[in-house]
């Protein structure tokens, strides 16, 4: 799910990974780009640590989001995928007129659906999150009771009486998915304070040219963001508290957007009903086939 | 507790972003961050002055107030509670310092509570 908060993080990482092109980066070392040591971080500086950085020689860079912004969503609200189906952790399989449960519950719970088809009707169970080998099968033993009387289950082995058609056996598996919700233009302001002039020119340098030319980059989630700049105040009216700022503005449009699991189809039903000339629905519908 | 002085106060120092390359965490000052300056302090907590609005501008907020914090002379050492230190009463209100200084009879501060 990106959001605001990615957009601050990713321009973060992309900062530092310009001051600091190795890592791990040690206490207290020296940007091997811009010669000085410099911090990079997300919301405003506390007055305690600016004034602890500019005791250290410290640079600080602080990224922050300006208020306003434009709305500029037009893209299709559509779910896509954003991962390959895993493949299933459950197992079904017959003998005779039995169905075993098999398998383990995956190390990370995903959505894992079960259908199995008796006398042409698809029985479906979704494996919640702890479910194990005899849980399912008793789940999907009581709903295929319902339609098929007789049926038991023992442990993981689910058993049919003679009389019942049993079809194919199926296990949908999930992936993840993710829609843009909304899109928008904000102003990001990368705030560079320095205790002495060239530390703020010589960090800004480091930084500002490798942004400049990043048009679009990644978000956590997979989705891209627009990177603009718009321009770079100057300042020296704080250097009688021994710091020298130079903020830049950079425009990102970014995504909003809502994540979840897709899952994969494994069994349909269609109702067709009727309906009249004066609008009356004709009941029971014709048909309630299942495939 | 003492009749000049009948109040306590903890006085504790807001954490501080530090360190080189991308700082993990948020850049702003959160209760939990910080750390213990002096604790047990005999205190006496005064209001000082009425003036200002409330920051966080809620439309329930009444006027701001300055409060005075005084110690007996003693209780703490001379610049062991700095400016945006923040110290806490027994009832759990919060207080930040924004000017600290000593007399003779003590560490005196001025302060704004820290309140939505």
């Amino acid at each position: 799910m990106a959001d605001l908060s990615d957009v601050t993080a990713t321009l973060k990482t992309m900062i530092a990974g310009a001051l600091y092109p190795v890592q791990p980066v040690a206490l207290n070392q020296a940007s091997p780009v811009a010669g000085v040591p410099v911090g990079v971080q997300v919301g405003w500086p506390s007055p305690q640590s600016v004034d602890k950085d500019k005791k250290s020689g410290v640079t600080t860079v602080s990224i922050y989001p300006l208020p306003g912004e434009h709305n500029t969503t037009r893209y299709p609200k559509a779910w896509l995928q954003m991962a390959p189906f895993v493949d299933a952790t459950w197992t079904l399989t017959q003998s005779g007129k039995q169905i075993t449960i098999g398998g383990a519950a995956p190390a990370t719970y995903f959505v894992q659906n079960f259908a199995i088809f008796v006398n042409g009707t698809a029985y479906t169970y979704s494996a919640p999150n702890g479910a194990n080998v005899n849980s399912i099968a008793a789940a999907l033993s009581n709903r295929i009771n319902v339609g098929v009387p007789g049926t038991t289950v023992a442990g993981a082995v689910i058993t049919l009486p003679d009389s019942a058609r049993i079809g194919d056996l199926r296990i949908g598996t999930s992936a993840a998915v993710a829609k843009e919700v909304r899109r928008q233009f904000r102003t990001i302001q990368i705030m560079t304070l320095s205790p002495k002039p060239e530390d703020r020119d010589a960090v800004v340098q480091a930084f500002d040219p490798m942004l400049a030319d990043t048009p679009r980059f990644d978000l956590p989630d997979g989705f891209g963001a627009r990177l603009l700049y718009r321009g770079s105040p100057f300042n020296d009216f704080d250097q009688k508290f021994g710091l020298f700022r130079r903020d830049l503005l950079y425009d990102v449009e970014y995504p909003t957007t809502r994540t979840g699991a897709g899952t994969q189809p494994i069994a349909f039903q269609v109702q067709i009903s009727q309906t009249g000339a004066d609008g009356s629905t004709i009941t029971p519908p014709v048909s309630t086939p299942t495939v | 507790m003492s009749f000049i002085y009948p109040r306590t106060i903890k006085v504790t120092r807001p954490g501080r972003q530090s360190g080189v390359g991308a700082r993990e965490e948020y850049a702003a000052d959160e209760a939990s961050n910080e750390t213990v300056v002096a604790t047990d302090i005999p205190a006496s907590i005064q209001a000082r002055s009425t003036g200002g609005k409330n920051p966080v501008g809620l439309p329930g907020d009444g006027a701001m107030q300055t409060w005075r914090i005084l110690t007996p002379k003693g209780a703490l050492k001379f610049g062991q509670v700095k400016n945006l230190d923040i110290a806490t009463d027994e009832c759990g209100n919060r207080y930040q310092i924004v000017a600290d200084y000593t007399n003779s009879l003590g560490c005196d501060f001025i302060a704004n509570r820290l309140e939505a």
